[in-house]
């Protein structure tokens, strides 16, 4: 097994060496996850803030999709990894990669901030991918659009609506969804099946679908 | 089952389009089309949504800072609320 001094010693050389944090980022990829995880529930802070350089633009990710809100994702992502750190040894694997454990800790954050909201559907900043051919007609139609099928997903249940995000969303494939959801890749498609079902009859009443 | 996530997955890869993954399950095609419709409806997260360098560089520091002695509340980075 690798040891974290040794591995933090190799990064620390590197980044001294280069001065260059995407180096040590890269670096640290190759490396084992696992021995990190057990430097940070040893309290290792610099074992914890390499899992945060691997981790946090996946999650914030995650919950800006949720949340349609820059400085509220940035919030809860903050929050999350706060979280993980806080209760780094209750943290147990079970075979779940450590992504499976922030997302979900995230994605539960995200959806009691979202019930705090008044109008939790609203979306603040809008998640638009404006192509250059577009007119200005086009790309509004679109991010109405986009806005509807976003406000569809939110009503899902908790499991289809992590399926929906992790597969359509994020991109995520069969295998990495049912890693991080804790289930078997047959039962995610169970859930895909329904969740796009429950998508449809809700987009038909948005008058989309 | 199968067959949705086999067309959804040829979708995704880009390997065929909607009327070609619907004509390899013709017996299926009337109950996978609205489903792969709306699939297709779901747009994935562009590229350039990331957190800011400034953030996550910020966050990081207070975060192994706080070494988890204080509430998630505290942790606020906005700077006008959140701790000095």
């Amino acid at each position: 097994m690798r040891c974290i001094p040794v591995m933090s010693a190799l990064a620390s050389s590197l980044v001294d060496h280069e001065g260059n944090r995407m180096l040590k980022l890269h670096t640290r990829r190759a490396l084992d996850e696992q021995a990190l995880v057990e430097g940070a529930i040893r309290r290792d802070p610099e074992a914890f803030g390499e899992l945060y350089d691997l981790h946090v633009v996946r999650v914030y990710r995650h919950v800006y999709y949720l949340v349609g809100s820059a400085p509220e994702a940035e919030d809860l992502t903050a929050q999350t990894f706060l979280q993980a750190w806080q209760a780094i040894d209750r943290y147990e694997a079970r075979g779940a990669p450590f992504l499976s454990w922030l997302l979900r800790i995230a994605h539960n954050l995200a959806v009691s901030h979202l019930r705090g909201r008044r109008d939790n559907s609203q979306l603040q900043d809008t998640v638009v991918d404006e192509t250059p051919r577009q007119n200005p007609e086009e790309a509004c139609e679109q991010k109405v659009d986009e806005e509807r099928v976003r406000r569809a997903i939110l009503k899902l249940g908790n499991d289809q609506r992590q399926v929906i995000i992790l597969r359509f969303v994020e991109d995520s494939d069969y295998r990495e969804v049912a890693e991080i959801m804790g289930k078997s890749v047959a039962a995610v498609r169970v859930i895909q099946h329904r969740a796009l079902s429950a998508l449809r009859k809700q987009l038909q009443v948005e008058g989309l679908g | 089952m199968e067959a949705l996530a086999d067309c959804l997955e040829t979708l995704r890869k880009g390997e065929a389009d909607l009327e070609t993954c619907l004509s390899r399950y013709p017996v299926y095609r009337a109950q996978l089309r609205p489903l792969l419709e709306v699939a297709t409806l779901i747009r994935p997260l562009p590229d350039e949504v990331a957190p800011s360098p400034k953030f996550r560089e910020r966050a990081r520091q207070r975060i192994l800072w706080q070494d988890g002695e204080d509430s998630a509340a505290d942790l606020s980075l906005d700077p006008n609320t959140g701790p000095a």
